[in-house]
């Protein structure tokens, strides 16, 4: 499945992916879901257009029984930029029934040279969205989803995991230190890469300190025993504050992460920032 | 009523199109007097309504109907196959090319020998035609509908049909309000209103305050659905969430309000309840299926009745009216909780029918007027 999906953004064979796409496959990308053949093929054809036929740069898989995940980067021979793509998606070996494509979308517009404005206005309307106000508070007597709560991990990488989660759920910025390597290798969509878990700890402050009343819910999380890698799926939702106007917005993310000695080497975090912007009309640098 | 049991009933979920349109090998249901062509209920399912509606065989209805069958939505009521095909062509005529993806099936055997399916759809359609939302609008939406109908020798005798209108008009531009008010214009069948009160009156008159818990080792589905409606919707007991839903568990409830976990689907049911503060929920039909070695299916069709507090201000004229829904929801539950929920009812007629019943003059909104 994962050469299919390189294969449709750097050769264009729409013909391999096809054929693991049923009549009821959903494929959400730019938060907008396409559903069945017709629609999904007519996103394929749009990001091809948007990015053209690159060559694959460089690859993280997350490999297990229903669940996988792919985040790969492109780039054009002769250019030093790339763009970025993340796919978490359920299957059945055969065929994907459900899939999560974020972009970095803000990369690829330093990519195609083009105006965010611009870009923005391309991106397909995004699904419908009501949010209600909750309690985002993790009262004591109150259960919140952890990373083992979604698969059997062995002891070291549950408690790694576990760990990882309390540094975005409950702020807890000092495990930073603990669980990454000094010169783990980070990216963060549109704010590019970097050694040391230091952006990410800056970028965490800067999120929570924008985003007011803010929960962190994981989705789903797909571990590959082999590679020691996972990828979770994953949202942070709050009170956005904007020229003193609040709007509650909630913002997909895909992590990934590989584990080697028992700390975090490598982690990528995948937001499509512009098309948070289309749908709550913030403007962009959102943080 | 599974004769020949060397092979499950079909279960749509991971399987292509083409093969679910041409099924091979041995019938896994009896299916007394249905077409022979047909290997069980969720196969009968899926292929007619590939042929009415993907087809637009759209007379093939005075096949697979019958000529009374009541349809109940809560937008209307019709009760003669003649009514049936004539609101299909609307539809199609509407939304031309109006894809329908079955989603799921899930069906019970009745002990009078019919068969109770709930289909879940997706469709994809675009509105190039005018419709009860108004004018066309060139844009093209996704909806999801419930179908749940009772089939009994090759026809269907009874419907219950719930879509998630509110979803499909946001995507075509058009307001909810909006669209209640030009909804609220149309006269509906004259029976529809004796359904609409005896239901109310019905579901109002509900017993409410006693306790429904279920226990993991008492566990049961019936009992698990009961508790469900009685702890949350009638007793409003949000804290009890964790004993049925899993820490993830998926929400999708109409007009895009989807969340993800406890804390997500506790906003979402709070605030939607609110509206409806002293709302009663009873449980009309129940069917499950296995899904998977731990995993069950679950179709529960619902209706809910209260008294209407507008959280809109442009709807504050309609305090104190009859709030009633039909709904319809597909769990699917593993390991004794709900992993995914989809829950659909039609809020346009909802409000609709508050509209109507008051006589309120509301205005429509700038881009409506």
């Amino acid at each position: 499945m994962f050469n299919k999906l390189i294969a449709l953004y750097t050769k264009g064979d729409l013909a391999q992916l096809s054929s693991s796409i049923l009549h009821s496959t959903s494929w959400k990308q730019h938060d907008f879901t396409a559903y069945g053949h017709m629609q999904i093929e007519s996103q394929w054809l749009k990001s091809l257009q948007q990015f053209g036929f690159l060559q694959l740069k460089n690859q993280q898989t997350v490999k297990s029984d229903k669940f996988s995940a792919l985040y790969f980067e492109l780039a054009a021979d002769s250019a030093n930029r790339s763009i970025s793509l993340s796919f978490f998606f359920e299957h059945n070996q055969t065929h994907i029934k459900k899939l999560h494509c974020i972009v970095d979308s803000l990369l690829s517009t330093q990519f195609k040279h083009k105006d965010v404005s611009k870009l923005i206005k391309q991106l397909p309307a995004v699904d419908p969205l009501q949010l209600s106000q909750f309690d985002h508070q993790l009262h004591p007597q109150s259960y919140h989803a952890i990373p083992s709560d979604f698969c059997d991990l062995p002891e070291d990488t549950e408690a790694l995991l576990n760990q990882w989660w309390h540094i975005w759920q409950e702020k807890q910025f000092a495990d930073f230190e603990l669980i990454y390597n000094a010169k783990s290798k980070i990216n963060i969509a549109g704010l590019g890469n970097s050694n040391g878990y230091k952006s990410l700890r800056t970028f965490h402050i800067n999120m929570h300190n924008r985003i007011n009343r803010s929960y962190c819910q994981i989705e789903n999380i797909c571990y590959d025993s082999q590679q020691n890698t996972v990828a979770i799926q994953w949202q942070i939702e709050g009170d956005y504050l904007l020229n003193g106007d609040i709007k509650r917005i909630r913002v997909p993310v895909l992590s990934f992460i590989t584990i080697k000695d028992n700390v975090i080497v490598q982690e990528q975090l995948q937001i499509d920032w512009l098309s948070l912007c289309k749908r709550f009309q913030l403007t962009y640098p959102v943080i | 009523m599974n004769s020949e049991q060397d092979r499950p009933v079909t279960q749509i979920y991971w399987q292509p199109l083409a093969k679910l349109l041409k099924p091979v090998g041995k019938k896994s249901q009896d299916l007394i007097g249905f077409d022979d062509e047909f290997i069980d209920i969720v196969d009968y399912i899926i292929r007619i309504t590939h042929r009415i509606w993907e087809q637009k065989n759209i007379g093939l209805c005075y096949k697979y109907y019958a000529d009374v069958c009541p349809v109940y939505t809560l937008g209307g009521y019709s009760q003669s196959v003649e009514q049936v095909v004539q609101n299909t062509l609307k539809t199609i005529a509407a939304f031309p090319d109006r894809s329908l993806i079955g989603e799921n099936v899930i069906w019970k055997a009745e002990a009078d020998d019919s068969y109770y399916s709930s289909h879940l759809i997706t469709s994809i359609m675009t509105n190039t035609g005018n419709s009860e939302f108004g004018s066309a609008t060139h844009k093209t939406g996704r909806v999801t509908t419930i179908a749940d109908c009772v089939c009994f020798e090759n026809k269907i005798v009874k419907e219950w049909l719930v879509r998630d209108n509110s979803f499909l008009i946001n995507q075509l531009g058009i307001d909810l309000i909006d669209a209640a008010i030009s909804f609220a214009q149309l006269e509906p069948d004259p029976t529809f209103k004796n359904w609409f009160d005896s239901e109310y009156k019905r579901v109002s008159g509900i017993k409410h305050r006693i306790d429904l818990t279920v226990t993991s080792k008492e566990w049961d589905t019936e009992s698990f659905v009961k508790s469900w409606t009685q702890t949350l919707f009638n007793q409003k007991q949000f804290s009890t969430l964790t004993d049925f839903y899993h820490v993830a568990a998926s929400h999708q409830w109409p007009g895009g309000r989807q969340s993800t976990g406890l804390a997500q689907i506790s906003g979402s049911l709070i605030q939607w309840l609110s509206q409806c503060p002293d709302a009663k929920m009873t449980v009309d039909h129940l069917a499950e299926v296995e899904f998977d070695e731990n995993t069950i299916d679950i179709a529960i069709r619902w209706s809910i009745s209260g008294t209407y507090n507008p959280q809109s201000k442009r709807l504050a004229s309609l305090k104190g009216n009859k709030f009633f829904v039909l709904g319809c929801s597909h769990l699917r539950v593993r390991n004794q909780k709900i992993i995914k929920e989809i829950t659909v009812f039609d809020e346009i007629a909802l409000y609709a029918n508050m509209i109507r019943e008051s006589g309120a003059n509301i205005t429509l909104s700038e881009s409506g007027a």
